[in-house]
Order: C-alpha cells, then structure tokens, then sequence
C-alpha cells in the first residue's frame, strides 16, 4: 500500500505551514497590508517579510510598496498564478486524502 | 504525505479561508442603516418623552410607554433584519457558504454581553432605574463586538472598545444624557464604522 505521494507532485513554496497560511488568506481578501497578514498569521515581521519574498520571486503574490499619511504602506495580494497553485496545492491535498480513504477502505 | 496530514493541512487552510471570510464581511451599508435607524429612535424618543433622560419614560402614560418599547422594539429587529438580509446577499454573490463558522463564532461571542444587557435592563426598569439601561446596552454591545471582532481584523475590536468607553464615560457622568449616548454609539458609531468599510472596500476594489 503506498500512502504517501512524491514530493514533486507537491508545490513546496506553498506547502510551507507560514506561507499556506498567507496564500489562504489572500485567496478570500482582495488585498491586504502587511500590518494585518502579520496580524492574521501570527508571524513575525521578519518571517513574514522572508515568506512574501519566497512567494513574490516564485510570482504567486503581488507585493506593493506606497505611502500613506506618509508612512509607509506595504500591501499585498494574490496573482492568478499564485491562484491556479492555490487551487492545484488542494486538489493535491482532497486527491491524497482521497486515496488515503480509498485505502482505509480497502483494508 | 499521508492522508491525515493532508486533511489536517485541508482543515488548516478552511480554519484561515473562513476567518478571512468574516474580515471582508464586515457590515458596511448595513452599519450605516443600523446607526440612521438609532438616530431615528432616538428623535422619535425624544418626541414622546421631551426629554433627553430615559428616565423621563417613568412618568408618561401607559400607551406612551408602550410606544416606546415599539420603537425601539422595531429599531432592534428591522437593524438585525436588513443586516442579515445585507450579509445574506453579499455571501451569495461572493459565492461563500452560507453558514460561515467564524459567523456563528461572532454570535456567540456577542450571545453572552446581550443576555447580559437584557437580564439587567429588566432588573433596572423593575427598580425604576432606567436611565443606567443606555450605557448599560452600550458597554454590553461593545464587549461583544469587541470579543467577536477576535475572530476577525481590528475595526471591529476598535468599534467595541468605543462602545466600552462611551458606556463607562456615560454610565459614570452621563446616565441623563441616554438619548445623547445612543445616539454617539449605536447611531454615530455604526454610521462613522460603515462609512469607513464602505472606504476600504473601495478603495480595495481600485487596487
């Protein structure tokens, strides 16, 4: 009985726990700050930075950086790229517990 | 990756979806509807009563006094209402479930405060005090929004902890100004929160 699946079949930029998290909450928002992902996901400023980097280079999100009441306004959201990897990451995740069931099943 | 893991992260990821959801399904027209609906009562009140004390309400006729629980009676169930009915088509245009469980969160984070303004305000009139009824329901609303705005971003919260020091502030130095202080929370506060998530929604959807 094989349960597991390979790991290439995994997007390992989204299946990281800090930036899943990030990619859940900007597939429901429109768009969001930095103040309030960090907020949301409990992470720290520099994770948080670090994460949204990975997840910008790989183009799954939009980081844009401006000013209000002059301060510095970082917001962030999500690309139809980094979507369609939202969605393939859990139609990977419902197709694993999917077979894991059938196998349960079959035992 | 096994099954469980793979359902554990499944889990995890409707957990965040859901109490993001919530954020972007703050009320915003319907705030703006509640809090015109308290001015209203409260111009109503005034008509009837003259006077910008609750406590006033004691001395009126039987019929005035059953008025006055009507308008108000109307102004808690028309505000739910059309709020339900506002959130009710927002879910279906978004294409959200129609039972969002940070939504049944929020109720009953807000569940407690209510039954808690409801058993003293009956306790109030019983002994006559009724003028404390007011900042009584607007130091309760505000610990339940606040505690529902938990599962939420910060404008509630930040609405809540207004309603808390406007109920203190009033309970404390202004218990005969009941009018003036519903009409400061339950009908500026909701217009001024509504006006400033109608802004955001706005200024979200240029970006």
């Amino acid at each position: 009985m094989n349960r597991s699946i390979t790991p290439d079949k995994i997007d390992s930029v989204i299946h990281e726990p800090a930036r899943l998290a990030i990619v859940s909450t900007l597939a429901v928002a429109p768009e969001m700050s930095f103040k309030e992902l960090k907020a949301s996901s409990s992470l720290s400023d520099g994770n948080l930075s670090a994460h949204a980097r990975t997840l910008e280079l790989a183009g799954y999100i939009k980081v844009n950086k401006s000013f209000k009441n002059r301060r510095p306004l970082t917001t962030m959201r999500l690309t139809r790229k980094g979507r369609a990897a939202f969605n393939h990451y859990l139609d990977t995740l419902e197709h694993i517990v999917e077979a894991g069931r059938k196998s349960e099943k079959k035992q | 990756m096994d099954g469980h893991e793979a359902r554990k992260r499944l889990w995890e990821v409707q957990r965040i979806m859901e109490c993001t959801t919530l954020c972007t399904l703050l009320p915003d027209v319907s705030a703006i509807i509640g809090g015109v609906l308290a001015i209203a009562g409260c111009f109503l009140t005034y008509a009837i009563t003259g006077a910008l004390d609750f406590q006033a309400a004691l001395s009126l006729s039987q019929s005035s006094q059953t008025a006055l629980f009507v308008i108000w009676g109307c102004v808690g169930v028309i505000s739910i209402a059309q709020h339900l009915l506002i959130s009710a088509r927002t879910i279906r245009k978004r294409d959200l479930p129609v039972i969002v469980r940070p939504g049944q969160l929020a109720i009953l984070a807000l569940a407690p405060s209510v039954l808690v303004a409801i058993v003293l305000s009956v306790n109030l009139w019983m002994d006559g005090h009724i003028r404390y009824i007011a900042p009584i329901w607007i130091i309760c609303y505000g610990l339940g929004v606040f505690s529902s705005g938990l599962f939420s971003l910060r404008p509630p919260r930040v609405l809540g902890v207004i309603f808390i020091l406007i109920g203190a502030v009033g309970l404390s130095f202004f218990q005969q100004y009941g009018l003036v202080l519903i009409g400061l929370s339950f009908g500026l506060g909701h217009i001024v929160f509504g006006l400033l998530v109608v802004q955001r929604e706005k200024r979200d959807g240029e970006r």
